[in-house]
């Protein structure tokens, strides 16, 4: 069986954990591949949520992603582990997009519903959780109202660290492309959000 | 106070988007700083650009609702064992061209097939079929052991030889005025060669299908089993 460790960048501690479980799963360990999603489904929920809008469908569109990414752990050459399964994620997110282009639903209902959103901590100030609650709230409907294209990249780029020729090897595209969409959708993001700048000044 | 030299809405606000991106360089990047000291409009564009994106760079985590980690009831059906396994290939990406093979087989087959199903079709086409079988009449005429055995099956001696002799029967008076008239070996030779000329294959002595016919089997088998085997694979993909 290939060995993957001598192939990639063995100096981070992260990366080297999870090629070993990666290659463990391959040998047949089912354990050691649930060992890889207990490592980042937080993570990619937290990415596929914002790109699809449906909380539920997120998660199914998570579920899918770790069932492609067992299913195809025999395509795996190399490289990072984690970028690997963002990579799944984003097609499978991009996926469900192309098909809610025909079947448009509301975006973000569960906006008003706060059990999703992470709780504050018990000694934060309720003034400033308010307007953090209300920047959040009014930055999610603004990214649910620019284009999937935009959408992505900007949460590729801004949330999840990504740089340019990352975000265009994951989806696809040219590096000018991911320029012009990051460009773009922030300033769609800017005038959407034109009348609430407030809340992000200050 | 930034002094307005030109109007806002002559400014290119993707310059100034590109700026607040940091993808600026050398001269376009001057050009941008030149307009964010002379515009007001184009500054706090900048500015609002800038919070946006530290605001989004900050946004919370949704939690998630439920727990992705796969039961052995999961990995059983993602990765078969044994036959399955290797039905299920059929249906990932490395096989996928496995679909337009069994669909140009699967049609190769039908069409040899039906080739072959056409009244009067032999492996040259159409009204010529007739010239070929003259061609070997005449040759056979010539090998009297050849013709013997023949007209014993064109009087219906042989199992297999009922279709064949029907027609040779049939033709056995026309044959008699093309043939050469040699007495009673006439009517016999007549019959046979059209006979011979009738049946150029799957006559009762030597039963042989068509090389054609053979390979569309071949080939409609194939096709439909590719077909199958893929579709086999993603009902199990998809189940």
């Amino acid at each position: 069986m290939e060995d993957l460790r001598s192939t990639t960048v063995a100096d981070d501690p992260v990366q080297r954990r999870d090629l070993i479980l990666l290659e463990r799963a391959r040998a047949g360990d089912l354990d050691a591949f649930n060992d890889l999603v207990e490592c980042y489904q937080d993570q990619l929920f937290a990415l596929v949520v914002r790109m699809v809008p449906d909380r539920d469908q997120a998660s199914d569109v998570t579920q899918e992603a770790f069932f492609s990414a067992f299913r195809n752990l025999h395509n795996f050459r190399g490289g990072s582990v984690k970028s690997w399964l963002n990579r799944i994620a984003v097609n499978a997110a991009m996926d469900i997009q192309r098909a809610r282009k025909r079947r448009p639903v509301q975006p973000y209902p569960e906006l008003e519903d706060e059990s999703w959103q992470p709780p504050a901590p018990a000694d934060a100030d309720p003034v400033h959780t308010a307007l953090t609650w209300e920047r959040t709230t009014s930055l999610n409907a603004a990214l649910a109202a620019i284009t999937n294209d935009q959408r992505v990249a900007i949460v590729l780029f801004d949330v999840e660290g990504y740089d340019y020729a990352e975000i265009a090897d994951m989806t696809g595209v040219s590096l000018g492309t991911v320029k012009s969409r990051i460009h773009r959708g922030r300033l769609a993001l800017r005038d959407l959000l034109s009348d609430r700048m407030e809340l992000f000044r200050g | 106070m930034p002094r307005e030299t030109e109007p806002h809405v002559q400014h290119d606000p993707l310059l100034v988007v590109a700026l607040a991106a940091g993808d600026l360089a050398g001269a376009d990047r001057n050009l941008a700083a030149a307009q964010l000291a002379d515009c007001a409009e184009c500054s706090t564009l900048h500015d609002d650009l800038l919070a946006v994106a530290r605001a989004t760079a900050a946004l919370p985590a949704a939690r998630r609702s439920r727990d992705f980690r796969l039961t052995p009831a999961d990995a059983a059906r993602l990765r078969p064992l044994g036959w399955r396994r290797f039905i299920a290939a059929f249906a990932g990406p490395r096989l996928a061209f496995t679909r337009q093979l069994g669909v140009g087989l699967t049609t190769l087959g039908l069409a040899g097939l039906l080739f072959t199903a056409l009244p009067g079709f032999s492996l040259s086409m159409g009204g010529a079929a007739a010239a070929p079988s003259a061609a070997v009449v005449q040759e056979l005429q010539t090998d009297q052991s050849f013709a013997a055995p023949s007209a014993a099956d064109a009087h219906g001696q042989g199992s297999g030889a009922g279709l064949a002799s029907q027609p040779a029967a049939a033709q056995a008076s026309p044959g008699a005025d093309e043939g050469p008239n040699d007495g009673d070996t006439t009517g016999r030779t007549s019959a046979s060669a059209p006979e011979l000329g009738e049946t150029l294959v799957g006559t009762d002595e030597s039963p042989s299908p068509s090389p054609l016919l053979i390979g569309s089997v071949v080939a409609l088998g194939i096709g439909l089993a590719l077909l199958l085997a893929r579709s086999i694979g993603r009902r199990m993909a998809n189940h």
